[in-house]
């Protein structure tokens, strides 16, 4: 068994197997050797701990991602923003849990919840126009006219078909 | 989703880019447009893959284009110069140079009506109405040639360039060509290169047209030339049809590339039963293809059983099935075209023994008939996917609640079905377009593994009309085509392999919600008590709820959940028969899911799939695979040919 201890000072007992899905943390057992000694997390709260260890546990057991096979895939890597049901079950938060999940799973790094995050913020973006995007983030629109109309004139191809 | 238009939180800019990765070109054009910030994180994705289909936008974008670093990844080109007497060339109103525009003076003698537009009266899509001048033409070529990172290369809708042969060789990434719906211009001295030592992986030569008539085995004829470039023996995905032959390439004295995905699509006629000279021959110098994909009328084959021994997966039109399967241990089988009963029953016990590997099936009959289900039960033991689609009768109430625990529960593994009916289309109105129905998909081999590479050869829904209407009779579309362009492609996907038979009375078989989509598909404009209704008509085919009237109390709900609770408890009875069942769809559009066995069943609505399914996923799983490739490589021992076991490997994991 694994102890953690979040920013919020909660502590979380987890099992290897579950927790070494987080290649900080495997890398962090196999450097420090097993010990009852929690590990503290700082940059990860409880409420998001939480559902980290929820997707965890539901996906122990799955082979990791290789840093090799992931490299190479990268460039004829499917670009599907297609999520598993489970996965997209899971994820249906709201939008500052989304963001969390996605700083932890990128803090623990977590590469299969970093993707799913994305993708599902991805889906998000799609089909929305500029306007709604920046609805959508809280975004500021710090173009001048002149700088927005040469963008998009530049940009035209990626209208084409 | 909640939007938290109020959250302040957001994201460093080293993790928007893996989101923006995600977007398409079209999308991410939006995202640059947000702010400095957004630009400056996504402009480099923008200009990873790039569109140019029109010399406006070429002209507009060129300041941007030589200095965006890194260049791009992926083009798509689509900008013809302008040259007279070119058949594809003949909407073209005007010439674009960096000036601006100049409209094309008409020439009289220039026959703006070619036969097939007299007949048809319809465009050819793939004709371009701006074109560039010489200039700006040989601009964009250099321009082209520069982009020496490109890993795929997409010629769609234009005439080659004439030194089409050497710029393929300026990529030394390239991975990935396609040539679709393209002329070859007449080119007094060919080039003599050996494409032998091109790197690509993948190759599409679909629609090529040539500037003159040329007698079809010439080889020193421009569009027979562009068959040379299947000898790059880096080749592993090969995809043609019937204007180009490409298996004419190669000979006893030039052996073939160790291919592992081949995907021919023939022409539709009926009336012509041969195979093509030399495809058997073809065929027969593949022993690592594992993926094979016939469309259109395919005559049967006459392989020698040692033929393809690594076959795995198998889609093909019922006349080729049997002799395709017979010898080979088929994992995934797809048969494209609409199979007759007795005779598919047939097939089935003919090839019984080769049939117990196949985990993925998928057919289409004209007649449900409840032998069906046993027949299946029967061959195919070890199914984990199962798709029927079926265009008249259907399962009565009784088949369907007594499906579980008669005939599912003898499949283990079985983790999705699919079993429902698609309406025929309406009778066409001119008999001149009649019974070529084009099997026009997506022009992708499975092995094709960029979804941008796909979305590169998505067209245009209203563009994709007219195509289909090119290749095909567009009538049916006219109903629905107006008013629900997102329904098109589901449409299209439902009838490209229904063999249309024009003796028969469709409209007893489809019917239309009043904004013209047939019951059973989504409408954009239904209201979601409308879509309750239809989808319940639907279900009647299936014989149960016939009664009683659909209740809607809460429209939001039932736009999520189109279906009643019966429906739910004959999935959760299924379930109860094959607990691997995360998957089931008893119509066209909606799916039931659940997540895993904790979890309730779910309807959704299922954008594609409903065709091909099949090949959609990894092709099969990794440890029947292994199998599979390791008796191959014993079965090419026997049959003393040289094993190519350093060859299959690496391709094995590479596609998985």
């Amino acid at each position: 068994m694994v102890h953690l201890v979040t920013s919020d000072n909660v502590e979380f007992v987890v099992e290897k197997e579950v927790v070494e899905r987080s290649v900080l943390i495997k890398n962090m057992l196999e450097d420090v050797g097993e010990s009852d000694q929690s590990i503290p997390l700082a940059n990860v709260s409880s409420a998001v701990l939480r559902k980290v260890i929820e997707y965890c546990e539901h996906h122990r057991g799955e082979p990791l991602p290789s840093g090799d096979a992931d490299q190479n895939q990268d460039e004829t890597r499917k670009r599907t923003t297609d999520i598993s049901e489970w996965d997209q079950k899971f994820i249906t938060v709201d939008q500052e849990m989304l963001f969390e999940i996605i700083l932890a799973a990128n803090y623990l790094d977590i590469k299969s919840l970093l993707d799913v995050g994305c993708k599902t913020v991805a889906n998000m973006i799609k089909g929305k126009t500029p306007d709604e995007i920046r609805r959508l983030f809280n975004i500021v629109n710090d173009f001048t006219p002149e700088e927005e109309a040469q963008i998009k004139k530049e940009n035209e191809w990626a209208e084409d078909r | 989703m909640s939007t938290a238009a109020s959250s302040p939180m957001t994201l460093p800019n080293e993790l928007w880019l893996p989101i923006f990765e995600y977007l398409p070109p079209r999308s991410l054009r939006n995202v640059v447009l947000t702010s400095k910030k957004f630009h400056s994180v996504a402009i480099r994705l923008l200009y990873k893959h790039l569109i140019l289909t029109s010399p406006t936008s070429f002209t507009t974008a060129r300041s941007v284009l030589s200095s965006i670093q890194p260049s791009p990844h992926a083009l798509l080109l689509s900008i013809s110069p302008f040259v007279r007497n070119v058949e594809q060339l003949q909407e073209a109103v005007a010439v674009v140079s960096f000036e601006g525009l100049k409209p094309i003076t008409v020439n009289a003698n220039n026959n703006r009506h070619s036969t097939r537009s007299l007949f048809s009266e319809i465009k050819d899509a793939y004709q371009p109405t701006l074109v560039a001048d010489m200039t700006l033409y040989n601009t964009l070529l250099s321009q082209v040639t520069s982009f020496t990172s490109l890993r795929q290369l997409v010629f769609r809708g234009m005439i080659l360039p004439g030194n089409f042969h050497s710029i393929v060789h300026d990529f030394p990434h390239l991975r990935d060509l396609a040539v679709v719906h393209c002329t070859v211009p007449f080119v007094r001295v060919p080039p003599d290169i050996d494409h032998t030592s091109l790197k690509i992986e993948t190759l599409t030569l679909l629609d090529i047209r040539a500037a003159s008539r040329s007698d079809d085995d010439d080889t020193n004829l421009p569009r027979t030339r562009l068959r040379l470039l299947a000898k790059a023996s880096t080749l592993r995905t090969l995809t043609y049809d019937h204007t180009v032959w490409v298996h004419r390439a190669f000979t006893s004295s030039s052996p073939s590339p160790p291919l592992t995905a081949l995907d021919v699509k023939f022409p539709v006629q009926k009336d012509r039963p041969r195979i093509p000279l030399g495809f058997i021959s073809f065929l027969e110098t593949l022993p690592s293809l594992r993926t094979l994909i016939l469309r259109n009328h395919v005559p049967a084959l006459l392989l020698s059983s040692s033929a393809l021994p690594a076959l795995c997966a198998v889609s093909t039109p019922f006349s080729a099935m049997t002799s395709l399967c017979f010898g080979r241990s088929i994992v995934k089988l797809d048969i494209r075209d609409e199979a007759m009963l007795a005779p598919l029953y047939k097939a089935f016990a003919e090839v019984h023994s080769r049939l117990s590997r196949v985990q993925e099936l998928s057919f289409f009959v004209g007649d449900w008939d409840d032998e069906l289900m046993l027949a299946i039960v029967a061959h195919f033991p070890n199914l984990t996917k199962l798709q029927i689609r079926y265009a008249r009768g259907g399962p009565s109430e009784d088949t369907i609640i007594g499906m579980g625990s008669r005939t599912l529960y003898a499949l283990p593994y079985l983790v999705s079905v699919h079993i429902f009916c698609i309406p025929l289309p309406p009778p066409p109105q001119n008999f001149l377009e009649t019974n070529n129905v084009d099997d026009d998909t997506a022009y992708g081999a499975p092995g094709i593994d960029d979804t941008y590479f796909q979305s590169m050869h998505d067209i245009d829904p209203d563009t994709d009309t007219n195509l289909e209407q090119d290749n095909s009779n567009g009538n049916y579309g006219i109903h629905y085509r107006r008013h629900a362009r997102n329904s098109h492609n589901t449409l299209t996907a439902i009838y490209q392999d229904v063999d249309m038979n024009v003796d028969m009375d469709m409209d007893t078989y489809i019917v239309y919600c009043r904004h013209g989509i047939p019951i059973g598909l989504p409408c954009q404009e239904c209201t979601a008590a409308e879509q309750q209704k239809r989808f319940d008509r639907t279900i009647n085919n299936l014989e149960y709820n016939s009664d009683s009237e659909p209740e809607f109390e809460e429209p939001e709900e039932l736009k999520m959940e189109p279906f009643d609770d019966y429906t739910r408890e004959l999935v959760i009875a299924w379930n109860r028969a094959c607990p691997g069942l995360r998957t089931v769809q008893l119509h066209p559009g909606w799916v039931w899911r659940r997540a895993d066995p904790a979890d309730c069943w779910v309807a959704r609505p299922c954008e594609s799939g409903i065709f091909g399914d099949v090949f959609e996923s990894p092709p099969c799983d990794a440890m029947i695979l292994a199998d599979i490739i390791k008796n191959a490589e014993s079965d090419v021992r026997d049959t003393g040919w040289i094993s190519l076991g350093p060859l299959l490997h690496p391709t094995i994991t590479t596609d998985m």
